[in-house]
């Protein structure tokens, strides 16, 4: 378990233009754990690109990736919606790999200013865990995102993947 | 409750008549229920399929003219849409936007294709209640009319929705919501658009 004890486990409110740090063109490296909540500790490192643009007016946030991971490259998209009666971003993420669906829980949250946090409760291969994203817009050509699942309701967390994007276009 | 059967004394032989009026309520039961048959299969077809390319022709950018029922009156406005495919082609987002008495109205078109079944499923979010995604409709396009079948709510009512799509030369499309009303076993329109393409994308 990673370097997070000191993460609030509570997603601050979202507004909007949350995202704009985020429009535009990335290159992306990833990292990812070959195995979660195994206690893995082998890591893959790949890299991937990423393009991402508001809609809805400001309140939809789109982006779309092309993730050449060893074991099979694919391509995933984010949808972030923007809810006003709870202040809050919700995400929902689309996989090329299937199914072809609209995710039913998306993960919530907003930034605490330079800091993203948004959580979900959902599962991983039959077990419930808490998903949690982080996001670090450190500057304006390079940000952050990690995701860390929890299988004790937030005790502790492990972190699978990370993102590191730093601005093409 | 009395009903034909119920005239029939025990140990009695049924009546001719009684007979009769029995084969009568079966039939009316029968016609009854092929008439629902009907209105389900009418209402439920099989889901046509697709290919990945059939939205290819939304991609860019649309002036549309909006015909709606509401409240059982034809309304025109109009919008725009911005249509972009995502996942190299397998999705695809509208982003929406029409006026309607003065009132600036927002949606978000989300079609996913599945290669397994070679269907699309057409999710759709709008800024009157932007915490969900509603229910998929499924189905793809023959040539250049594309259909899809889902299920919504309508007044706090389930309701099968149907999604028609024509595709009129490069430039120019229709789109049709219609919701089917079983006590009619028909579909009715309630929403056209009528797309004139601005700019490509």
């Amino acid at each position: 378990m990673l370097h997070t004890a000191s993460i609030p486990d509570h997603a601050p409110p979202g507004r909007l233009g949350d995202w704009n740090f985020l429009v535009g063109r990335w290159r992306v490296r990833h990292r990812k754990l070959a195995e979660r909540l195994v206690g893995s500790t082998y890591w893959m490192e790949f890299d991937g690109e990423c393009s991402c643009w508001m809609a809805l007016g400001d309140g939809v946030n789109i982006d779309d990736h092309f993730i050449d991971q060893p074991t099979g490259s694919y391509r995933a998209s984010t949808i972030r919606v923007f809810d006003p009666k709870r202040a809050a971003w919700d995400i929902y993420w689309i996989d090329s790999r299937g199914p072809p669906a609209v995710m039913a829980r998306p993960i919530s949250g907003g930034f605490e200013g330079k800091i993203g946090r948004l959580f979900a409760d959902d599962e991983w291969q039959g077990r419930p865990i808490r998903t949690r994203f982080l996001w670090f817009s450190d500057d304006p050509e390079h940000c952050r995102w990690e995701q860390a699942f929890s299988p004790d309701a937030g005790k502790t967390w492990e972190t699978n993947w990370e993102m590191r994007l730093e601005r093409a276009s | 409750m009395k009903g034909p059967l119920h005239q029939t004394a025990p140990g009695e032989r049924d009546e001719p008549d009684i007979d009769r009026r029995a084969l009568l309520a079966a039939i009316a039961a029968t016609a009854l229920a092929t008439a629902s048959a009907q209105s389900f299969a009418m209402a439920r077809p099989p889901l046509p399929t697709g290919r990945i390319t059939d939205f290819d022709f939304l991609h860019g950018h649309w002036k549309v003219k909006h015909r709606a029922l509401i409240q059982q009156r034809w309304q025109e406005f109009e919008g725009e849409v911005t249509s972009r495919p995502l996942l190299a082609g397998q999705t695809n987002i509208d982003d929406n936007i029409w006026t309607l008495n003065g009132k600036t109205s927002r949606g978000l078109a989300v079609r996913i294709f599945d290669p397994k079944s070679s269907r699309w499923s057409i999710f759709w979010l709008d800024d009157r209640a932007p915490e969900k995604f509603g229910p998929p409709a499924v189905g793809g396009f023959t040539g250049n009319k594309g259909t899809f079948y889902g299920d919504e709510e309508y007044q706090g009512k389930p309701v099968r929705v149907r999604l028609s799509w024509f595709i009129d030369g490069t430039d120019r499309a229709r789109w049709e919501q219609a919701y089917f009303f079983d006590s009619e076993a028909t579909w009715r329109p309630n929403w056209l658009w009528f797309f004139d393409r601005t700019a490509s994308i």
